[in-house]
């Protein structure tokens, strides 16, 4: 069985436990909220002794099976107060896999203001290792002081400055596969201030020269199921675009129904649009030495990631992905993919989540801090984040704080979480999804492009988003979402499992594992005091009208009431 | 079966541009995709639109695959998009299946 590690950073005990065995069926989001239900308090301070950390990898990790090493990260949100995970690709679920790591979970609190990192040896070892000389160092830097100390073949998860001040917007940052920089961001729900509670600056993984070999249930059948996932996805021709260009390609399309938020949610159209669609972000990828077609994570067939040069040719940032041109760039009415860039490498430098960082600087905007589209000013406004100034502290506790304290009437946000990359008003089931989803705003938790519905029509929307709420949840617990809807069919995934884990399995059971996620997750949160009144839409949304379409967010509350009662 | 190659786009004008009433200007019959205006010639399907939208532009390669079709807001089965006749003046919106990042 899969180990853990369960760190106390109190008394600065590490215990080593075998995964138990009803946890052997869940993975990433679903093993965060399976954990979290039993051994955290939903009432605790997400920033007190009573929460708890969790890292743990993907249902799928460990196996060949392409895209399938997600990191998940878990705790009581300090920015939304209820159950929160995060996930991304990277390198650190890969190595937790090579060592047989399943989990890692962070308790209690430190007596001292000691910072420390968690090392895992290439035995396998796990060790607190005081790590002040580190504190006060930016993710980039980190990263590269970790390597010059325990070499180039380490994977890390880390927090930067954000982290350590405890902001609520503040991310974990891994290193990404293809270019050895800390791009990949756990980014939503705070959960880097929770890590910086507990004073762990970073978890440091050595790479062991003989891999943990897995044990599948059945070999062979497994090897098909792979083949055939594998082929599906290489093969799928509506997913070109991701390889040959990456998130990015969204921008121009989403802008052109007016999805894409622009100058904090108003809801109308981009009217710069052309200076940040793929056709600007390609000319500048191939005219700089940048590139896309890149992998995050090794073993990927996807290959989604790119790697963002400045007009120097000197790089800025990998990973910039749609969420960050939608919230950093068009929310802010920013115009300028080099503006944009340079904020998504502060952002993953300093450990900040860029979808509530757009937010946050687009609420500032119409409060009068900055002007609209004023990409240096915005960039200011991060520095001052860095530098904790008293501004800078304000922005750091997101984009409800922020809003709130500047008196802006416009914010958008649901359990405190600032929405992601698209207008509920023109894309109302994933405005269903924001309001809902015990996650907060979030769009991977059920974007609803992919039901056959007109996105502007109320009707079917909140069913649609609670058929799809467990969908994803299931994708979250096994691999990358992008893999999982190249290639998910109901003979695919469930064979996968059956031969890495036994049994017989189909699609209604693999959903279930999701299912009974959101089910946790939302008794979490009933338990933390979240009411059905919380599961709404800010009430713009659903009185003013989107200027681009005439559409507001008109799915009742009685529908919302309906949706993941299972 | 529509003459595709005869098709024009006003200049930039699909996914860029700003949007108007829809407007016969020229003696020019128009639709209008996305919220931007576009020639209409007789025979057009919706088939055929993709077809033309697929290769306008660097980031159309969202629709190399899956698309919702809306046409006066009716969703359009796939399996309609052969057959789906679009009409002078008719209101189209395409949404990709997949999103995020």
């Amino acid at each position: 069985m899969a180990k853990v590690y369960r760190v106390n950073v109190k008394t600065k005990t590490i215990a080593r436990e075998e995964l138990k065995e009803d946890y052997r069926l869940l993975g990433g989001r679903s093993l965060i909220s399976k954990v979290l239900s039993e051994e955290v308090d939903p009432t605790c301070d997400p920033l007190g002794a009573g929460n708890k950390l969790i890292l743990c990898t993907s249902l799928l990790a460990g196996t060949t099976v392409p895209a399938a090493h997600r990191i998940s990260v878990g705790a009581k949100s300090p920015l939304t107060g209820g159950i929160k995970e995060a996930n991304s690709g990277g390198t650190f679920a890969t190595y937790m896999a090579r060592h047989d790591i399943k989990m890692i979970i962070f308790e209690d609190l430190p007596e001292t203001d000691q910072w420390h990192l968690l090392k895992i040896g290439k035995d396998g070892t796990p060790e607190l290792v005081p790590a002040g000389g580190y504190a006060g160092l930016n993710n980039y830097d980190l990263v590269e002081k970790l390597k010059g100390q325990f070499g180039d073949s380490i994977a890390v998860i880390s927090i930067g400055k954000a982290g350590e001040m405890q902001y609520r917007n503040s991310s974990l940052q891994n290193i990404d596969f293809s270019t050895g920089y800390p791009s990949r961001a756990n980014a939503r729900g705070g959960l880097g201030a929770v890590m910086g509670s507990k004073k762990i600056k970073a978890v440091v993984i050595e790479r062991n020269e003989t891999p943990h070999v897995f044990q599948y249930a059945d070999k062979e059948r497994f090897e098909a199921a792979r083949k055939k996932f594998t082929e599906v996805i290489i093969n799928n021709a509506g997913m070109q675009w991701l390889r040959e260009i990456g998130t990015p390609a969204l921008v121009g399309i989403t802008g052109s129904v007016a999805i894409m938020p622009f100058r904090n949610y108003s809801g109308g159209f981009n009217d710069k649009l052309s200076s940040i669609t793929a056709d600007q972000f390609m000319n500048n990828i191939k005219s700089r030495g940048g590139k896309t077609g890149e992998p995050c994570q090794a073993g990927c067939v996807l290959h989604c990631s790119n790697r963002y040069h400045d007009p120097d040719g000197k790089y800025v940032t990998s990973g910039l992905e749609y969420e960050t041109i939608a919230l950093c760039g068009s929310n802010c009415a920013i115009a300028d993919l080099d503006i944009i860039a340079r904020m998504d490498r502060l952002c993953d430098d300093f450990g900040l989540d860029t979808i509530e960082t757009g937010a946050t600087i687009a609420v500032c905007m119409e409060a009068g801090k900055i002007p609209w589209g004023d990409g240096e000013a915005a960039i200011g406004l991060i520095k001052e984040m860095m530098e904790g100034t008293e501004l800078g502290r304000l922005l750091g506790q997101g984009t409800m704080a922020t809003g709130k304290a500047l008196g802006v009437k416009r914010i958008p946000v649901v359990k405190g979480q600032a929405l992601s990359g698209y207008e509920p008003r023109n894309l109302k089931g994933t405005g269903v999804t924001y309001a809902t989803s015990p996650m907060g705003a979030d769009h991977t938790a059920g974007l609803t492009l992919e039901a056959p519905l007109d996105p502007l029509n109320p009707l079917g929307q909140a069913a649609v988003s609670s058929m799809l709420q467990p969908i994803f949840a299931a994708a979250d617990s096994l691999m990358c979402l992008f893999a999982w809807f190249a290639a998910a069919s109901p003979d695919t995934i469930p064979e996968l499992l059956a031969g890495v884990y036994g049994g017989e399995w189909d699609f209604n059971k693999v959903i279930d594992i999701g299912r009974q996620s959101v089910l946790r997750e939302k008794a979490f949160n009933a338990a933390a005091g979240f009411k059905p009144e919380d599961d709404r839409l800010p009430d713009f949304f659903t009185t003013d009208k989107a200027p681009a379409t005439g559409s507001v967010f008109d799915i009742k509350p009685l529908e919302l009431d309906g949706v993941l009662n299972y | 079966m529509c003459s595709i190659t005869k098709i024009k786009l006003r200049r930039g004008a699909f996914f860029h541009g700003t949007s108007s009433p829809l407007l016969k200007v020229g003696g020019k019959l128009l639709i209008r995709v996305n919220f931007r205006e576009m020639e209409w010639k007789d025979g057009l399907t919706v088939e055929g639109l993709l077809q033309i939208i697929r290769k306008e532009k660097t980031y159309n390669i969202v629709f190399s695959g899956r698309a919702t079709v809306i046409v006066n807001n009716e969703v359009i089965p796939p399996s309609e998009y052969s057959k789906k006749a679009i009409r002078d003046g008719d209101e189209i919106r395409i949404y990709p299946v997949i999103a995020g990042g």
